[in-house]
């Protein structure tokens, strides 16, 4: 089956959609400079660093801006305009380690400066953060480059292409979400429990808000996705959303899902037994969530893909 | 025929396809009288019992 051809309108939508996220990614480019000089100036103790902070903050709206604007490109490049299957999990991955670099690296920001330049202590930690942070950003920003690029070609020369349907595509993508959302929750829980255990005697309510909040926005990617599956399925008159392997696949996934939690509670819990800590109380949910997310979403995508 | 227009026409998707015919997926009664009408035949002669 070949796609209809955008009708102007949706051809207009697309078009906007694909200026706009140009534009956002050529500013993504420049905050990325600015980014780097930040960092080479606090590396070398340059005065007068301050007036800088309101830029990058800016810069990281932008940013929060670019990862929307490609996620309404993709889904309309998706629905309306062929094949951008690759490009679509390619970037849909990187997109969510992005989203969720942006909290990540205003932290590492703040602490790099507070810590480095005005305390004088090691920062190295943060560093290499913000410098992973920088790699990942340029190779985001490249990969959305090529899918405007093809997008362009694509409408250019307004060919008709074969395409996979948008519910395959977005079900993939939603499988790897998860997984990029559980690693990275994952990762924050447990180094978030070791940060609370340190601070265990003078843990402060603020903390604890904080981790969930932290938490919360790691979940925002996933969550989005299954508000959109969900907007679906209202949409839908015969209230079906998946075809009968995709329903296999869910359910297998949710029973190894369901087993495999119970012993990696087990595993986190028993040992820890006889310590009275706050932070393991604390962190223990996220955990728990994050790791579910993560087997869920990559039994469902094995499944999916090898069975 | 391409699968992914054999995935479209019936409503499924791709991979569904892919696993019926590779034997991983075995697929409902009334996904089976939706292939066979599909491709004009009967549900007997699209799936068979293997002996063993």
């Amino acid at each position: 089956m070949k796609t209809n051809f955008p009708t102007p309108l949706i051809w207009k939508s697309i078009l906007s959609s694909t200026i706009i996220t140009a534009i956002l990614l050529i500013i993504g480019l420049f905050r990325l400079c600015f980014l780097y000089q930040i960092v080479h100036r606090i590396k070398l103790f340059i005065p007068g660093i301050e007036r800088y902070g309101t830029i990058y903050y800016v810069g990281l709206l932008l940013q929060l801006a670019l990862c929307i604007s490609i996620a309404v490109t993709i889904f309309l490049l998706l629905k309306f305009a062929g094949n951008f299957r690759l490009e679509s999990i390619i970037l849909s991955i990187l997109g969510t380690l992005a989203f969720c670099n942006i909290l990540i690296e205003g932290v590492a920001m703040n602490e790099f400066y507070s810590e480095y330049y005005l305390r004088k202590w090691n920062a190295d930690f943060e560093l290499s953060i913000l410098n992973m942070g920088m790699i990942l950003n340029l190779v985001f920003i490249g990969s959305g480059l090529w899918m405007i690029i093809k997008s362009w070609i694509v409408l250019r020369f307004n060919r008709r292409r074969n395409h996979y349907p948008i519910n395959e595509t977005v079900f993939e993508m939603t499988q790897y979400i998860g997984i990029a959302c559980g690693i990275i929750g994952a990762l924050f829980a447990y180094y978030g429990y070791l940060y609370l255990h340190h601070y265990r005697n003078r843990l402060k309510p603020d903390y604890i808000d904080w981790v969930y909040t932290c938490c919360l926005i790691f979940l925002l990617p996933y969550l989005s996705v299954i508000i959109f599956w969900i907007l679906k399925l209202f949409v839908k008159r015969d209230r079906t959303l998946y075809d009968e392997k995709q329903k296999r696949d869910l359910s297998n996934a949710g029973l190894t899902t369901w087993l495999l939690s119970i012993l990696i509670l087990a595993v986190l819990i028993i040992p820890n037994l006889k310590i009275h800590s706050p932070a393991l109380g604390v962190m223990i949910l996220p955990f728990y969530i994050f790791i579910t997310l993560l087997i869920f979403s990559s039994t469902v995508l094995f499944n999916f893909k090898k069975t | 025929m391409s699968q992914e227009e054999l995935a479209n026409a019936i409503g499924i998707t791709r991979q569904s396809v892919h696993a019926i015919e590779k034997g991983k997926f075995v697929p409902s009664t009334l996904l089976a009288f939706k292939l066979a009408r599909f491709f004009n035949t009967s549900v007997e002669e699209l799936f068979y019992l293997l002996d063993n």
